[in-house]
């Protein structure tokens, strides 16, 4: 395994709080939706397992334990959140009309997948074809095309929630300025988990942040 | 490629600075010695930043430094790397076969006087193009295909900019990526050269999209949006449509170089791709956003 340090890209006398800094921004990095929904979500997920596994080993040695211990990967098992992109393979396949694109396209048989789909004639086209469509063009890099298909998919099923979490995450990249919308450390989740935070602690000493909650 | 892709300035620390400026100090002496004087007229901001994403790529260890003078400038002391040589040797190569690709486009498609100087520099970069293309055939190959199919879009008035910008933008991917060994280093390499890529397509195209309404020139942006006036240009949503393709494009490289392991040139590769690629789109949106339609 690589250097834990190296990993987190933090110096070896970098304080808890440092270490917990860096492990936040690099998560947030390898958790961006494009990249989940990109043709690189497998070395995203990987990157991110060997960074819980490098935050794991690093506060495991300093809290005095053998350091690369296993069995300590709270971080791993408590991101339900990544994993749910991948649920686009087996679990989505059941009600698809469409399994064995869906199936080729995970395998980055991009040009196969879209042969079958070129294949099937406008009059039968439904919210997923234009959804599979726009998968396999933003895998290639044709951003424009793929918004447009998503933005057809989400209209035709406006209900369908893995559509319009694509069509989602590739416009949250249709801003400019990648810094000034990434670059803040605290959005709006991150003040409300910190109120709630701050609330749970009130109430245990007896006080109360925020009536009702 | 145009020299759209350059770092933000004030965003850079000055060692950062310094580094980036021994990087293309250290190529344009590297295009002194290989392809001799006038060859360093062709040095260019994208060739840089090839170099830069390889030696980030390869995980190399950080660069090492001597001093010396610059032939052009010998008040000014530069610093120059002294290892890496083989990054930039290949950065030298791709200059000039980009630089001559570039003069024959040129040639074909522009007008009298800029025709000339098109042919004339051809001619002047042919034997250096020679050189370049034995030394690193695949150089030529990857670049003589990408405008062949540039050529066949471009005979078709492609419509779409998408698919106008894919064979630049798959050229460069396969360029920066061409002697790395198969992993998720080199996909993420590819990723990042694609979208860089085919931003500098998008961006040429959109720079030069009034030029073009006004010559007749080939641009996939005035066929897809089918303008048809010059208030068309200004559209809102025109601009917003080609701005939205372009950004998606940005932040999708500024996204993926988090997946790159390697920590030399990163900062400088991170400003360029998180700062400068979206100073230089605000840039040209403001031409437009400034300069009245008449």
């Amino acid at each position: 395994m690589a250097d834990p340090y190296a990993v987190l890209g933090i110096p070896r006398d970098a304080t808890d709080e440092q270490l917990k800094d860096a492990y936040r921004a690099l998560a947030r990095k390898y958790q961006e939706d494009s990249l989940a929904s990109g043709p690189l979500a497998d070395v995203a997920k990987r990157k991110m397992e060997e960074l819980d596994r490098a935050y794991d080993a690093v506060v495991a040695e300093r809290r005095g334990q053998t350091a690369y211990s296993s069995g300590q990967s709270s971080y791993t098992n408590a991101n339900t959140g990544y994993g749910g992109y991948n649920a686009y393979g087996s679990n989505a396949y059941g009600g698809s009309q469409f399994a064995d694109v869906r199936a080729q396209i995970n395998n980055g048989r991009i040009d196969d997948a879209e042969m079958i789909l070129d294949g099937i004639p406008v009059a039968a086209r439904t919210a997923e074809w234009y959804f599979l469509k726009g998968q396999i063009q933003q895998r290639r890099g044709w951003f424009d095309e793929a918004y447009k298909n998503y933005s057809t998919a989400c209209q035709r099923d406006p209900g369908n929630t893995e559509y319009a979490a694509a069509f989602n995450a590739l416009n949250n990249n249709s801003r400019g300025g990648y810094r000034q919308t990434r670059g803040g450390g605290c959005d709006a989740c991150d003040i409300c988990s910190s109120l709630l935070c701050a609330d749970c602690c009130c109430e245990c000493m007896g006080g109360d942040l925020i009536p009702g909650c | 490629m145009f020299g759209y892709v350059r770092i933000y300035k004030p965003e850079l620390k000055v060692r950062e600075y310094e580094e980036y400026k021994a990087v293309y100090c250290t190529l344009c002496k590297t295009l002194g010695k290989e392809y001799g004087l006038f060859s360093r007229l062709l040095l260019s901001y994208d060739a840089t930043f090839y170099v830069l994403l390889r030696d980030c790529t390869a995980e190399k260890q950080a660069p090492q430094y001597k001093k010396g003078r610059c032939p052009f400038n010998p008040a000014k002391v530069c610093r120059y790397q002294i290892d890496c040589a083989e990054s930039y040797r290949a950065a030298a190569a791709l200059t000039v076969v980009l630089a001559y690709h570039k003069a024959k486009d040129n040639r074909r498609d522009a007008k009298g006087f800029k025709k000339a100087a098109a042919a004339l520099a051809c001619a002047f970069l042919r034997a250096s193009y020679k050189k370049a293309a034995k030394r690193y055939p695949r150089f030529a190959e990857i670049a003589e295909g990408a405008m062949q199919k540039q050529q066949a879009l471009e005979t078709q008035r492609c419509d779409s900019a998408d698919r106008a910008a894919d064979p630049s933008a798959l050229a460069l991917a396969a360029l920066c990526t061409a002697d790395m060994p198969a992993g998720e280093q080199r996909r993420v390499a590819e990723r990042i050269a694609y979208c860089v890529g085919r931003w500098v397509y998008l961006m040429d195209a959109y720079d030069d999209m009034e030029t073009d309404w006004k010559t007749g020139g080939y641009n996939p942006f005035l066929l897809q949006y089918a303008v048809t006036s010059r208030e068309d240009l200004r559209r809102d949503d025109v601009q917003e449509g080609i701005l939205r393709s372009i950004y998606m494009t940005e932040n999708e490289a500024a996204t993926t170089l988090a997946l790159l392991s390697g920590g030399v040139h990163r900062t400088i590769l991170e400003n360029i791709l998180c700062d400068g690629l979206n100073a230089r789109t605000q840039s040209i949106r403001e031409k437009y956003q400034k300069s009245p339609a008449a």
